[in-house]
């Protein structure tokens, strides 16, 4: 199998005297859950940044697909990845309700409210379609995210610490709902968290980090 | 050179338009500055050898006078309002600004109409005391002392605003630590509370210099020689623009020393609400003697500075013009409105693509590009017009000589003119509001392939309506009251509110000027009323 990302020798730092993240290598093949482990400032979010495009690593080489999407001469912005991003506050436009929200990412395609409508109902909010942001529960929100993410059929979906913030009943139930959700439509997923219990529900391969460093990888 | 190449290739719409709009606002500065290494004049000669000694002694005085009174009565007001409880206290928490929506030459020609000798004050001691005609009680007001009570008891809202932030934002615990080592409740004020709110108020005291610098209408009204009147004169009544530009550099000199000051100020006021222990003041209640005093120090400006000029002008608009809305009035007002609502809009849009640029750019020198148009709010508007009438009749003169079209005497040199003055309080709206947007909302965007003005349209500005709109009115109202730089660029025939009261007070026809200015201080309510709904919903939290 060949793999879908891979990172090679990546280092990081937002200024010349640290280094938030230093040598980092690994690869995530088609379909796999991989999750990255670590405590908070430890470099997991940087490298979910690093990996999407939002920041430059200041040196390696990144490659989706086999195809360089970030080295020391180039730079693929964001939105030429082809990736989903979830964060921990969620970012929901909040002028736009939750069918504007989860259409909002796909382009080009006349069946995208028919899309944007599926996706709604696989997370189980098509009852507050027509809801803005404010008028949702963090539960429902984090659900319009996920869905939001998987509209435009990204290549990799990241997630960082997407459940943080939820109570444990319904973080059982949204592991549950995503892993089933992501399995069915094959998507290759990288999240990042500090919570051990949620990563090995989740998880077909587990990367440790700690103070910017692959501490141990392939765990499972 | 590979490298140069990819660097231009990669410049985008969003460096090089914060670039052009920084072009367009230096060139009128530069213009005006020029004029330091050119040839002096025996215009010159004549101004340095006989008048520019009373434009500096007379500016100097009225600084002097008008920041004595903007002092006492901003600060004493403030401190009132935010440390006691007294009859009215909630009323003059927000009233106490509204003198600031009457432009300083407008509080002129409304005092010069109550005071003058055969004025309406004058007339009515003389009725009720069945005195002789001859008998003046009222003394002259069109002199340099009427000028500092004009600009005082128009500009000491700004001074009032500050000082009363800082006293809000003071911890009590500091002041409560100052009587616990003896000193009194007024020891305590002003030992400790004044020097702590001290760099806060000498910020809005430069902005008042800076605003009594800048005036021409009411110096002009009450024919006080000073720099802006000695550059209008210098420009039309000698028809020397080159020496009226060499005094306009002077001018700027002196508001730059002052926008120094004022800079330094604000970045010293931060220590006053840094407190991370900040308990709030506590408020105090009064008893009926000084509760008395209290109201009566907090009614006197704002009987001054608003009660009586606005009655004034209603009665005039009442009883004197019946044709308020006459088809001159109406001219005017249509092209107050259109002109500034277009300033207003552009100056908008321009606040939001630059800061829009700095968001996705993360730029400093971007960023600084930005303070530095920010300036523009200090440059008195007849200087920014001296700057763009020389820049404009350069660009007729040499680029489009050979074309049909002009820009001096267009409506272009004034909306710039507006532009280049508001962009401050443009920037400020919708900075604030941008600082608002999360920035995961923009990484989000970014990942579900928005950019660009994509990122703007569908996101940014829809988030922004708010501060749009807010900036929209604010520039709207400033550009309302805006009378020199309107005089002086305005197309032929042009006339605006500000303009017609202007001509009209010129001509002594102060009745006949009471509908511009009662329309003038309407609109400049707009702020007010948007400054008064901050600070309420600022208390709730």
């Amino acid at each position: 199998m060949k793999p879908i990302l891979e990172i090679e020798n990546l280092s990081h730092s937002y200024d010349s005297e640290n280094m938030n993240l230093s040598d980092i290598s690994f690869s995530v093949m088609s379909g796999e859950f991989v999750s990255i482990l670590g405590p908070s400032g430890s470099g997991k979010s940087t490298l979910l940044r690093v990996i999407a495009g939002l920041e430059r690593q200041s040196s390696g080489t990144i490659r989706i697909n086999g195809n360089v999407v970030s080295d020391d001469e180039e730079y693929f912005e964001p939105e030429r990845r082809n990736l989903g991003l979830v964060v921990q506050d969620k970012s929901l436009f909040p002028h736009l309700n939750v069918l504007e929200n989860v259409m909002f990412g796909i382009k080009n395609r006349s069946d995208k409210n028919l899309i944007a409508k599926e996706l709604i109902t696989l997370f189980k909010v098509s009852e507050h379609e027509s809801k803005y942001p404010n008028e949702l529960s963090g539960g429902e929100q984090q659900r319009v995210a996920l869905a939001r993410s998987l509209a435009p059929d990204p290549q990799i979906l990241l997630l960082d610490e997407p459940f943080n913030g939820l109570d444990d009943t319904l973080k059982n139930e949204l592991y549950r709902e995503t892993k089933n959700i992501i399995q069915a439509k094959g998507i290759t997923v990288l999240m990042v968290s500090h919570d051990k219990k949620e990563i090995e529900v989740l998880s077909d391969k587990i990367i440790a980090l700690d103070n910017g460093k692959i501490k141990e990888q392939n765990l499972t | 050179m590979r490298y140069l190449v990819k660097r231009i290739n990669n410049l985008s719409f969003w460096i090089v338009f914060p670039a052009i709009v920084f072009i367009f606002f230096l060139i009128p500065v530069l213009a005006v500055l020029s004029s330091v290494v050119g040839d002096y004049s025996d215009n010159w000669n004549h101004l340095y050898n006989f008048v520019l000694f009373d434009y500096i002694k007379n500016s100097l005085f009225l600084v002097i006078g008008v920041s004595i009174i903007t002092l006492i009565v901003g600060t004493g007001t403030a401190w009132l309002v935010s440390n006691f409880n007294f009859f009215g206290k909630r009323f003059f928490e927000w009233a106490l600004i509204l003198p600031l929506s009457i432009p300083p030459y407008i509080l002129a020609y409304t005092f010069t109409g109550l005071f003058d000798s055969y004025g309406t004050l004058n007339n009515l001691v003389r009725n009720i005391f069945e005195l002789d005609q001859s008998f003046i009680f009222f003394p002259n007001i069109r002199n340099i002392f009427g000028a500092i009570i004009v600009f005082s008891f128009t500009l000491y809202p700004y001074v009032y605003l500050v000082s009363r932030s800082a006293f809000l934002n003071q911890s009590r615990t500091v002041l409560e630590s100052g009587r616990i080592l003896g000193l009194s409740r007024f020891e305590a004020s002003f030992k400790l509370a004044m020097p702590m709110i001290r760099p806060a108020i000498i910020g809005g005291l430069m902005l008042v210099i800076m605003e009594t610098l800048s005036d021409f209408g009411a110096v002009e009204h009450f024919a006080i020689p000073t720099f802006t009147t000695g550059i209008f004169r210098t420009w039309f009544g000698m028809g020397d623009l080159t020496t009226a530009m060499q005094l306009s550099s002077f001018l700027l000199l002196f508001i730059c020393i002052f926008l120094f000051i004022e800079n330094r100020s604000r970045k010293n006021a931060e220590y006053v609400s840094n407190s991370t222990t900040h308990t709030p003041i506590k408020v105090e209640q009064l008893n009926k003697n000084y509760s008395m005093f209290a109201f009566i120090f907090c009614l006197l400006p704002l009987f001054i500075g608003f009660i009586l000029p606005v009655s004034e002008l209603i009665v005039w608009a009442i009883y004197y013009n019946p044709s308020f809305f006459n088809e001159a009035f109406l001219t005017s007002a249509i092209n107050t409105i259109t002109l500034a609502l277009i300033a207003a809009i552009l100056c908008s849009i321009i606040s939001i693509l630059i800061n829009f640029s700095i968001r996705i750019n993360r730029n400093s020198i971007l960023r600084f590009l930005s303070s530095f148009l920010s300036l523009g709010y200090a440059l008195p508007g007849l200087i920014l017009a001296v700057g763009i009438v020389q820049t404009s009749t350069f660009i007729d003169s040499s680029l489009l000589e050979k074309t049909s079209f002009a820009i001096t005497g267009s409506l272009f040199g004034l909306v710039l003119a507006y532009i280049i003055k508001s962009y401050a309080l443009s920037n400020n709206t919708i900075s604030s509001g941008m600082e608002k947007i999360s920035s995961g909302i923009d990484d989000s965007a970014r990942i579900l392939k928005s950019t660009g003005w994509n990122l703007l349209g569908r996101i940014h500005f829809p988030l922004l309506k708010t501060s749009f709109f807010t900036s929209i009115l604010l520039v709207t109202s400033e550009v309302v009251k805006e009378l020199p730089a309107t005089l002086i660029l305005r197309p032929f025939n042009y006339d605006t509110l500000a303009v017609s009261a202007y001509i009209y007070a010129a001509e002594e026809r102060m009745r006949d000027a009471a509908a511009p200015s009662i329309a003038i201080i309407l609109v400049g309510l707009i702020p007010i009323i948007i400054i008064t709904r901050m600070i309420r919903s600022n208390q709730k939290y």
